[in-house]
This record gives C-alpha cells, structure tokens and sequence, in this order.
C-alpha cells in the first residue's frame, strides 16, 4: 500500500507537500480570518497565463508567476482604491480574461496545449529542484513572518478601502501579508495549480477554525492538517492517476464535511445535555 | 474587404456559432446588468464553478450536459448556504470552500482513465461546435430570462437602489434575490455550452461593467450591454475564424477590449460623483 | 395648521402603549408611549442608538413589539438618508419617484403611465418638477432628500419618517425642507423627522425623546428643558448662551463627558 513512496518523484512530491505544508499552514489561517480567500484564488488563477508563457518560453514558471501575481495585485489596489462601483465586477473580468489569455497562448501560440491541465490542477511529475526551493523558501517566509506579524495582524481588520485613512505603518503590515499570501500561492501552483490552491491555503484552516480557538492551536493545526491531507491526496493521486491539486481538493473538502457534521451533532448532544440537567 | 466580412459566413460552423453568441449576448447583457448593480459578480463566477462536476457527471453518464449542469448548481448552492449558515464562515470562505471542493470532484470524475476525453471542451466551452438544438435551447431558456426580468424590471431597480424600501414597497426582498441567482443560473447553464464554466463569468460580466461605463440609465445599459456582448462574440469569432485562436477564449479577450475601451471613455467624461454635493 | 384645528374623532394615525421592542428578543427601546394624530409633524430626538431607526422599524412594520402596543392605522414610508454609494446608479429622479408606486401594485404588475404620471405631480410637489429627468446622482443633498419624499408620496403615504433629512444640508435646503413639511402637515399627513437639533424640534408640534427608553414625549415649548435634555442626550449638553440657550452635541462628535465617562447610549441597534 505504501509502495508509491517508493518512487522518486513520489517522494519529492512528498517533500514538496511537507514544506507547502509549513507555509500553508502558516498563511492560511491568516487567508481565514482576513477575508483573503478570494485574493488568494485570484492570485492562483492569474497566475496562469505567466505559467503558459513561462512554459513557452522556457524561462522560471515562477517569473512568471511572480510577474502575474504582482501586476494583479497592483490592478486591485488602483481598482479598489478609485471606488467607482463594479470593482468585483472588473477582478471577475480580470481574472477570466486571465484564463482566456492562457488559453489562447497554450493552445494557439505556443501549441503546449496538453499542458493546461497540468497546469491548471497540478501536477507531481511537474516537481524539480526548482519548485522544492521555492517551497522551501515559502516555508521559511512564513515562518518569519507570522513569528514577526501575527499579533499585529490580528489586532486590526483589513479594509482595503481605508487604507489611505490609515497609518502608513499599518499599510505596510497589510501589504506585507498580501505579499507572503502571494509568495506562498505562487509556491504551491506546481503542486496543485492554479485553479486549486484554495485546497492547501483555504480549506484545512477552514476546517481548523471549525474546533480551534487560538491563532496558536490554529495555525499549529492548520500545519498538520495540510501536512496530512497533502499526504493522503498525494497518495490517492498515484493510485488514480489523477493530478494531485483535485485529490487534495477533495480530500480536504470532506474534512471538513466531516468536521462540520461532527460539530454540528456535538452542539445538539451538549444542548440536548443542558436540557437534561436543567 | 467585403470578403474578408463574408468568407466566414460561408461555413455552417461559424453561422451557428454566431447565432449561439448573439443570442447569449442578448440575455447576458440584460442580466448581467443587474449580476453588477447587485454586486454579485462572485457569486456569479462561483455558480459557474460549482457546477462544473454536474457537467461532468452527466457527460459520464451521458445524460443532457443541461441537466447535469442544472443539478451541479443546486447543489453548489445549497452547499454553500448550509457552510455559510452553520459554519458561521463569512460568505467568502464558505464559497471558497464549496467550490474548490466541488470543483476538485469534477476533475477527477474528468480526468479518470475512464472518462471521455473534452474536460477542455467543458471547461472552455465548444462556441464552434454549437449545434442548431443548443442554439433554440439558449433561445428559449432565454426567452425565459427576459421574461421574467421584464415583469421584475421596476421591483429589481427599486430593490437594488434602497434594499430597505423593499418591504414598504410590498417587495420581499428575499424572494427577489432568490429568483436573480435562479435566472443566473439558468443563464449560465446555457451559456456554458459556448463559453465553458471557467468563461462564462466574463460575458455576464464584462459587456454590464462596461455599459455601466457608458450609460445612466438602466434601459440604455441594458441594450448598450447586449449590443457589446454581441459584438465581442461576433469579433472574437471572426478573429477565431483568421487567427486560429479557441473560439470561446477569443470572445472574453474581445470582452475585456470593449470594457477598457468603454472604462477609458468613462473616465474622460469625469467622475458623475464629482458633481455638486 | 395647528393641532387644535384637527377635530378629537379623526383616527390616529400611529398609538403606542408602553412598547418595547428590539432585536433576538433583547430590547434596545423601551417605555414608548406616544401618539400621532394626522397632519402632526413630530421631532425625534436621541443619540445614534438610542432606538430611533428601531421605532421608525417598528412603525413600518418590519419587526413586532416585544411588549406593549402599538397601532399603526396609516401608509407608512421611510425616507432614509440617501446613501453615497448609490449616487451612480442608473435612475433618474422620476424613476426613484415612480418606485412609490409598487407599494400599492400587486406583485405582477408593472407601473404604468398613470402612475408615472402620479410620480410627476409627488416631484412637483416637493418641487422637483423640473428635473425630473435628470439623474438622481445628480441631484443635490437635499433635492436627493425631496426626491425620496416623493417616493413616499408616489406610494401614497400617510405617515411619513424622515431619517436625518436635514443632514448635510446648507440653510436655502433646509429652509426649502422645513417648508415642504410644514405642506405635508397641512396636506393631512404626519411627519415623524428624527433630528440632532434641538432648536430645530421645537418648531414643530411635538417631539418624542428616545434614548433607549423614552424620556420624555410631549409639545416642545413643554418639555424641551435642560433636564430632558442631559437625560437624552447624557452629559453632552453645552449651554450657548442666549434664548433658549441649549445647543446639542451631535452624539459622533462626543467623547468623554464632565465625569470622565464615554457616553455610548444604549445597545447597538443592529438590523
């Protein structure tokens, strides 16, 4: 049952999972409990017509990444800073045309076309040397950051409309998180791709907020769960041939089925409890 | 010149494919223009995703993509409810949630050995291959659409200007918001077959946001986004037709032309919220 | 037109009896009793969260009393303050009057040219019969204000709840205002203004102080003294010398009173 580990790129899939692990686990809770879930998509999907031309190109993937990432980022910020309404209206447009882009380049210009899949949900064939380092330096920004950070993050609410109300101080901290979110999506889109990284920075810190009260217990569990669901997707993918962004995808999201269902019946027995007692 | 207009024309493809686009664009136009004055862009690109695995499923299974499309949507909904209720996540996280879930799902169902190759097809629509059923299909469902937004149009603008005057003006402003995500997604559901559910987001709302640029009236909105919708999908097809580009990917670049196009005159006319205060 | 034109058997437009109500069963307004006769104009006074949007609620029938009673034998409509965001929205001001008219249509009709035509007279009634046309965000402070009155009127309200009307307004509105209700009152309707001015109040014909629980509800020459005052409005009470000499301090703008206390008013009134 065990033998998929046994495979070298299996194992560097696992490496991969472990370290995203660290930073996922780090960052996601703060995706959580700042209302970053959407950014976070965004910065997977944008992140795709710079993989497409990373591809056909043949420069780093995470260039082009990085490049997307930034200029969605600054895209936002002026978007949402002019507060003509229909701003999620125009990100929604962004970010179709993004995949449209990348479409057009894969299939069209560069003729990669069996690619877009990979890229889209990932793939552990895709894991080099390249995408490790990157992983690991996702790890160890996260770390630092949220060691630096987290009391001041959890301290003020991020509302990207005042922010040119607030201390400049305090916009620096935001920008830093909306940087290291970037970075850590950016790292995981090998893995799982650009459609799906939600599953690794959303859904377990989702699943932990169900149970954990502390940013500590939080985080700490977040880092497990990633660690374990990754591992189990990863897993479920070489037996099913599927690519690993939608085995972890579903993996996570029936943990936190189960999480959620399991609290809900703890609720009614402890009310159900109070009524006996009372 | 006229040739380049007409050489196109002389294939049955690009007829319907043109016919399948003007009739989205109509009715992507209309409602999309309340998806943006009710700010519900997300939630529209989110019922898109969601309903990807009932796609899935029922090109498995081989039952009508439109039914298995119709499925996925409820259930991505419902699901959503149930995780934003009970969860007590912020709406943002609970759709996050749903609809990685869901959409993980549908591309293993998609990507299984077993499964028909076309994932592409689903997720990117199929505009060329647009057969004369799916066209009355989209002309009906449309019909559909505008039927119900004609009788709705005055509680809908009264709503979406001043929510709180719903209940004064024998409005409930529950049911109303229930019956636009239901057109929504019935407009999706028919929109997806030309553009797939990754796209379809950018034409309910691109020609709107780009209307909206233009014109300060609803009705003049609503015809200046059908006209738009239309003539992206004719432009994106014709560039489909010289450059070889994917038919449906083609249509959003165009989309997204347009909207800068009408943003850029927007801004030159000055901010209508500059006037006196 | 005074009250004492109004002859005792005509119907009262609005009664409550020791109400409370509020929200998941916890109150944040109490001890309200009061009345509204027709053709009254009556201030509301009290600090933001006090209960006022929770009366005007209750008056529109939106939520139920917790305790007590209360009758509301007339149309109502709110006028609340015309938000920012909604300055671009594709409406012109006849459009906005017109939307008055669903109120009294059932749910498959549309309205028509009557009532877009009824929608004209309420806009030259409050004098916005010439710019009818043009866009709501175009309009003014206080002709955005009058433009939601006549979608008040449109539905053919009876008793009308101004929300803060006055805010924003420089003096040729607010005396174009003042003027507007002095014409519903006389008209036959009632108007229920909730004002941070308390000069203001007292040119009407009665005002009903809130602040959590009722303090006070009664004629302005009456009631409006300084000890009701310091019990609506806390400590944020200075004296401006002069008749009748007691300017209020918007409740946003206050922070500490004299005893060093943060006066916050009651508990939030949360929709």
């Amino acid at each position: 049952m065990l033998d998929p580990f046994n495979l070298p790129y299996v194992q560097e899939g696992l490496i991969e999972i472990l370290l995203l692990a660290v930073a996922a686990g780090l960052i996601g809770p703060w995706i959580v409990l700042r209302g970053l879930s959407f950014y976070s998509h965004a910065i997977g999907t944008a992140a795709f017509p710079g993989l497409v031309l990373a591809d056909g190109l043949s420069f780093s993937p995470a260039l082009g990444a990085f490049g997307m990432a930034g200029i969605f980022t600054g895209l936002s910020a002026l978007i949402s800073r002019s507060r003509r309404a229909s701003a999620d209206s125009v990100t929604a447009l962004a970010l179709v045309t993004c995949l449209a882009a990348g479409v057009i380049l894969a299939s069209d210009v560069f003729s990669s076309g069996s690619n877009i899949d990979t890229l889209l949900f990932g793939s552990l064939l895709a894991i080099g040397p390249a995408d490790l380092w990157l992983a690991a330096a996702a790890a160890v920004l996260a770390l630092l950051a949220t060691g630096l950070f987290s009391d001041r993050w959890l301290a003020k609410g991020f509302d990207p409309e005042s922010a040119s109300t607030l201390r400049s101080g305090s916009r620096w901290l935001d920008a830093i998180l909306l940087a290291v979110v970037a970075i850590t999506v950016t790292a995981s889109l090998s893995a799982v791709g650009a459609l799906l990284v939600s599953a690794l920075m959303v859904v377990p810190a989702a699943t932990v907020r169900l149970v954990a009260r502390r940013v500590s217990t939080l985080q700490a569990g977040t880092v497990l769960l990633v660690a374990a669901e990754g591992t189990v997707g990863l897993w479920l993918s070489v037996k099913t041939d599927a690519p690993p962004g939608a085995t972890v995808a579903v993996v996570s999201g029936s943990v936190f089925g189960l999480t959620l269902l399991a609290r809900v019946f703890e609720r009614k027995a402890r009310a159900r409890g109070y009524a006996r007692t009372a | 010149m006229i040739e380049w207009l007409t050489e196109p024309l002389g294939y049955g493809t690009t007829l319907r494919a043109l016919a399948e686009i003007t009739v989205l664009g109509i009715v992507s136009g209309a409602i999309g223009c309340w998806i943006v004055l009710y700010e519900i862009s997300y939630s529209a690109e989110s019922l898109a995703h969601g309903l990807f695995p009932g796609l899935v499923a029922a090109a498995l299974i081989g039952a009508p993509l439109l039914l298995g499309g119709a499925v996925g949507v409820l259930l991505a909904a419902l699901l959503i409810v149930i995780a934003t209720r009970v969860a007590g996540e912020s709406a943002d996280t609970a759709i996050a949630v749903v609809i990685t879930t869901l959409f993980g799902a549908g591309v293993l169902l998609a990507l299984s050995p077993d499964s028909p190759p076309g994932i592409q097809e689903l997720l990117f629509g199929n505009l060329l291959g647009a057969t004369v059923t799916d066209i009355l299909t989209a002309a009906a469902a449309g019909i559909a659409v505008l039927g119900v937004l004609w009788l709705l149009h005055d509680r809908l603008l009264a709503v979406g200007f001043d929510r709180d005057s719903g209940p004064a003006l024998g409005i409930s402003v529950g049911a109303l918001n229930l019956i636009l995500l239901a057109l929504v997604s019935l407009t999706i559901l028919v929109a997806v077959q030309g553009l797939g559910n990754l796209l379809v987001a950018a034409i309910l709302v691109g020609p709107a946001a780009a209307a909206r640029q233009v014109n300060h009236r609803i009705v003049p909105m609503i015809v200046t986004a059908a006209a738009i919708a239309i003539a992206s999908g004719v432009a994106g097809i014709y560039a489909s037709f010289y450059l070889k580009t994917a038919a449906g990917a083609s249509v959003v670049v165009a989309l997204l032309i347009f909207y800068l196009l009408a943003a850029a005159y927007g801004a030159t006319q000055g901010k209508l919220t500059a006037a006196r205060r | 037109m005074t009250m004492s034109d109004t002859t005792s058997n005509d119907p009262l437009f609005a009664e409550a009896a020791d109400m409370a109500a509020g929200y998941d069963g916890r109150p944040v307004l109490t001890d309200v009793t009061f009345d509204v006769k027709p053709g009254e104009t009556i201030g509301i006074l009290g600090p933001n969260g006090g209960g006022k949007t929770t009366l005007f609620r209750c008056l529109l029938g939106q939520i139920e009393p917790l305790i007590g009673t209360l009758v509301v034998n007339a149309t109502s409509a709110t006028v609340p303050q015309s938000d920012r965001s909604r300055l671009d929205y594709p409406v012109t001001c006849l459009d906005v009057a017109t939307m008055g008219a669903l109120a009294r249509l059932p749910w498959w009709r549309r309205p028509g040219r009557a009532d877009r035509a009824k929608a004209g007279k309420a806009l030259e009634l409050v004098g916005l019969g010439e710019r009818s046309g043009d866009s709501f965000g175009e309009l003014s402070g206080g002709q955005r204000q009058r433009a939601l009155i006549a979608r008040a009127l449109t539905a053919e309200a009876q008793l009308l709840l101004l929300d803060e009307p006055y805010t924003g307004l420089d003096t040729a509105s607010t005396a174009l205002l003042d003027q507007l209700i002095a014409d519903l009152a006389a008209d036959g309707r009632s108007v229920l203004i909730t004002t941070h001015d308390v000069d203001q109040a007292r040119q009407w014909d009665r005002v009903l102080c809130l602040n959590g629980s009722q303090v006070i509800f009664g004629e302005p020459a009456d009631v409006l003294d300084r000890e009701v005052l310091e019990a609506t409005y806390g400590g944020q009470i200075i004296a401006i010398p002069g008749e009748p000499g007691y300017g209020v301090l918007p409740a946003d703008h206050c922070g500490d009173d004299h005893d060093g206390h943060v006066h916050h008013g009651h508990t939030d009134e949360t929709p």
